[in-house]
């Protein structure tokens, strides 16, 4: 498999800034995934969500573990086909299932964050996903990510 | 296999698909030839039938390799409990 640990961010995923929710890859294997964020303390959005009270919203550990999975998905195709990853590779989110938020996500902390493809039927994954902080599971649940089709939504 | 083995048979797997795709319709009002999806269908969309492919190894053994015999397999009742049986899959508890 090739060495996506050393590899920048923007090579595996599509997203750019202001919308990248994960910062790198600790660990990889074909359809597992484990990558970090750490969560800078003046990111914009903790002005408003909740002034004097940061938190970090569920939805965008949602977008983390979501952006982790694309990782996954195509590691997991990669070695079905042998083929190598390619940043221009589209992986939508199109289902959110049970996901249970157990734990508060501050500024200053590091998300590690876990992705593993359950079952894939193509063009859809079923994914495995949490995230932690200082071992502490912060989310987790089960997502299903879409592969785009030539060009198609 | 007996006639009520093979009758229980189409009645799981109307159950699985129906709490694998969380359907709102009861289990016997799916009959055993109608389309799993598209006009006149039961309503699956092409998430549930990931669901359903899952359903279908954990309770039945039968695993779906690739799209190509999915969409062979998800098109009816009839159809899928057919797959179990040819596979061998375990019956149902």
């Amino acid at each position: 498999m090739e060495n996506l640990l050393s590899k920048n961010i923007k090579d595996l995923i599509p997203h750019r800034e202001p919308f990248i929710f994960i910062d790198k890859v600790l660990s990889a294997e074909p359809g597992s995934i484990i990558a970090s964020r750490h969560i800078k303390e003046d990111a914009e959005y903790f002005k408003g969500h909740f002034p004097g009270q940061p938190l970090v919203p569920g939805v965008l550990l949602i977008e983390s573990m979501a952006q982790a999975s694309g990782i996954a998905c195509a590691s997991y195709l990669n070695k079905q086909n042998g083929t190598s990853s390619k940043n221009s590779e589209l992986y939508f989110l199109s289902r959110v299932s049970d996901v249970k938020f157990k734990h508060a996500v501050l500024p200053g902390d590091t998300l590690v964050i876990k992705s593993d493809v359950v079952q894939y039927f193509d063009p859809s994954f079923k994914v495995r996903v949490s995230c932690e902080v200082n071992g502490i599971v912060a989310a987790e649940g089960e997502l299903v990510l879409t592969k785009q089709r030539g060009g198609a939504v | 296999m007996s006639d009520n083995s093979q009758s229980d048979m189409y009645g799981r797997v109307k159950k699985m698909i129906v709490k694998a795709a969380r359907l709102k319709i009861s289990p016997e009002s799916i009959k055993d030839d109608q389309p799993l999806f598209g006009a006149g269908g039961v309503g699956l969309d092409s998430l549930d039938a990931l669901e359903v492919v899952v359903a279908l190894e954990k309770e039945f053994g039968a695993r779906i390799p690739d799209a190509d015999v999915g969409r062979k397999v998800l098109v009816s009742i009839e159809t899928v409990v057919k797959f179990i049986e040819d596979k061998g899959g375990k019956s149902p508890k």
